[in-house]
């Protein structure tokens, strides 16, 4: 009897450790710095890293069009210019759009299709160089938003929620947006294209059908694109952004703490950071090593076992292995924002993964985020939805070539399943979902965005 | 002392016993991977192999051998299925937090404990001899 006395003790004590590894792993919490805000802006030569100013910025959302402006003593004459300005771009648009048309008519033609910069992914592939933000002759962002394309309900409180910065005054012109609305709607056949079959290797094996800009954003500093895709039966959400400086792409933990188990909604720590556009990163806290550079600050120093991600602070992206330096070499190497996640999807334009070849634990079609580079400051941010009747999802390979369609010529998975959130301009984009039942943010424990 | 069909009675037992955990182990591994949307962990997948080549076949093979090999004791018996059971444990457990996709260096805990139990079931099993009814009375 007393033998199985101590067999029944054992397995109790067993029953208790697993309990308490449960818990340690997944529900309690340690803080191990709780003031992240630091930012290395040494990396810039500068005394403090600028935040992505609203001035000037024309925000669209769902064919709804917001211009935030500058509150200043001479608000009356600024708002006369602005005014001016903005009719002035609405004409450019205009413009801009009867271009699109007719580039949309030339493609048509297979040789003439080529002009045609970067409505579809396969043409952007060949797209080259982008101007700088907000040079008006890149016609990236006049097809502009495709009215009713996707949550437009919730897209109207939002964007006014999001330019409600104290020293910013957002005014919203509805004449404005019916003009958008009208060119976009004649422009829509720039908005839903077919991959060119010949325009990459990738697209031959792809299910790329359409992709429609749902919204944009506009300032001297950076210029975003959002675009969804429907792509191998998965909505994929696609944020072309152009910036004058990688210092606009930042990261931000939960609850402004880097710890275990500290978590936050993606749209909670986008509007806490004043976020133009924001998605989930690698969630550094599931993880109890790998290098965590954020920001340009070291906070773990650990190598991993993963591929870290490298965003320089002149704007390069390199994938690079743990083994290959340390945290400090990195910083010393003028890493601005370091993940450990992976793997690296694309390196030097070549898919690096395979069908046969995905992370090990998770080879199926599921929801993902990644990131990657087209050229000098230009991203891609791209996030599917999974797991639900509509949207089935990507594995790594299809998600790797969806982005080497897109033009990338290194990208990087972040974490995936329900982690996937797109946040633009406060509105949440995809639609996140853990199980496929509901629609529902995971908490997270960090993000990657703009501002 | 125990007699040798004492012996084999609480050696089935235990059998019976590790092939209920297993069978268990393989339902709960199948739907754990099927809810857990195709991410996979070999862990999960083979935590029944465990008690099934650890404790099942060697319990049958000295059932069927019992006239030619040495039944082991109560000790042993009791160590060496807390040993698969720990093993089995943390296996499920590391199956759990791979498809989760998180990590916790407590697991080695698991191993390192089964193991140990392990080499003390060994230990028992040839050094610690529970003497049997006929050999006593042989000794008397």
């Amino acid at each position: 009897m007393k033998k199985h006395k101590f067999t029944i003790v054992y397995m109790l004590v067993l029953t208790s450790f697993t309990v308490y590894m449960g818990l340690n792993t997944f529900v309690l919490s340690s803080v191990y710095e709780t003031d992240t805000s630091a930012m290395n802006s040494s990396l810039f030569g500068e005394e403090t890293v600028n935040t992505l100013s609203e001035a000037d910025a024309t925000v669209t959302l769902n064919g709804e069009t917001t211009t935030i402006t500058n509150d200043t003593e001479e608000s009356d004459d600024e708002e006369s210019d602005n005014a001016e300005n903005e009719d002035t771009k609405v004409k450019d648009n205009d413009e801009e759009d009867s271009d699109d048309t007719d580039d949309n008519n030339d493609e048509a033609d297979p040789d003439s299709s080529k002009d045609s910069e970067s409505h579809g992914p396969g043409s952007a592939k060949k797209s080259g160089k982008h101007g700088k933000p907000g040079s008006s002759s890149d016609s990236e962002s006049s097809g502009s938003s495709k009215p009713g394309a996707k949550k437009g309900d919730t897209s109207n409180s939002d964007t006014t929620a999001q330019a409600d910065s104290s020293e910013n005054k957002t005014t919203t012109d509805s004449s404005d947006n019916k003009t958008e609305t009208g060119s976009s709607d004649s422009d829509s056949s720039s908005q839903t294209e077919s991959l060119d079959d010949e325009s990459t290797s990738a697209s031959t094996s792809s299910e790329l059908t359409s992709g429609s800009v749902i919204g944009t954003y506009d300032n001297e500093d950076a210029r975003i694109t959002i675009t969804e895709y429907t792509y191998e039966d998965t909505q994929v959400y696609v944020a072309d952004v152009t910036l004058s400086s990688v210092e606009y792409i930042k990261t931000a933990f939960a609850d402004d703490s880097y710890g275990k188990n500290v978590t936050e909604t993606v749209s909670s720590m986008a509007s806490d950071n004043n976020a133009v556009l924001a998605i989930n990163g690698d969630n550094y806290g599931s993880q109890e090593s790998g290098y965590v550079i954020r920001n340009g600050i070291i906070y773990r120093d650990e190598a991993g076992t993963n591929d870290v991600l490298c965003i320089y602070a002149d704007g390069s992206m390199e994938v690079v292995s743990p083994d290959e330096y340390t945290a400090q070499e990195l910083i010393d190497k003028g890493v601005w924002q370091a993940f450990s996640f992976g793997p690296s999807l694309i390196e030097e334009g070549t898919v690096t993964v395979s069908e046969d070849d995905e992370v090990g634990k998770a080879r199926a079609s599921n929801p993902r985020t990644a990131i990657g580079i087209v050229d000098d400051l230009h991203y891609l941010i791209v996030v599917s939805d999974g797991r639900t009747d509509e949207s089935e999802g990507l594995s790594l390979y299809q998600l790797a070539e969806f982005m080497d369609s897109l033009g990338a010529t290194t990208a990087y998975n972040l974490d995936g399943g329900g982690s996937s959130t797109m946040v633009f301009n406060g509105t949440l984009i995809n639609n996140p979902t853990t199980t496929g039942n509901s629609i529902k943010e995971r908490e997270v424990n960090d993000i990657v965005y703009i501002g | 002392m125990y007699t040798s069909d004492e012996k084999i009675k609480r050696l089935k037992d235990s059998l019976f016993g590790q092939i209920l955990f297993t069978i268990f182990c393989t339902i709960f591994g199948l739907i754990y991977e099927k809810f857990s949307h195709e991410v996979y962990s070999f862990y999960m997948i083979y935590a029944f192999a465990i008690p099934l080549v650890l404790a099942i076949l060697p319990y049958i093979v000295i059932i069927r051998r019992s006239d030619r090999m040495r039944i082991p004791g109560e000790i042993t018996i009791s160590i060496w299925n807390m040993a698969v059971a720990t093993l089995t444990v943390g296996s499920l457990f590391k199956g759990v937090i791979e498809i989760y996709g998180t990590t916790n260096k407590l697991t080695a805990v698991y191993p390192i404990a089964g193991g140990v139990l392990a080499v003390a079931a060994v230990f028992t099993y040839f050094f610690h001899k529970e003497r049997t009814e006929e050999e006593t009375s042989q000794t008397a």
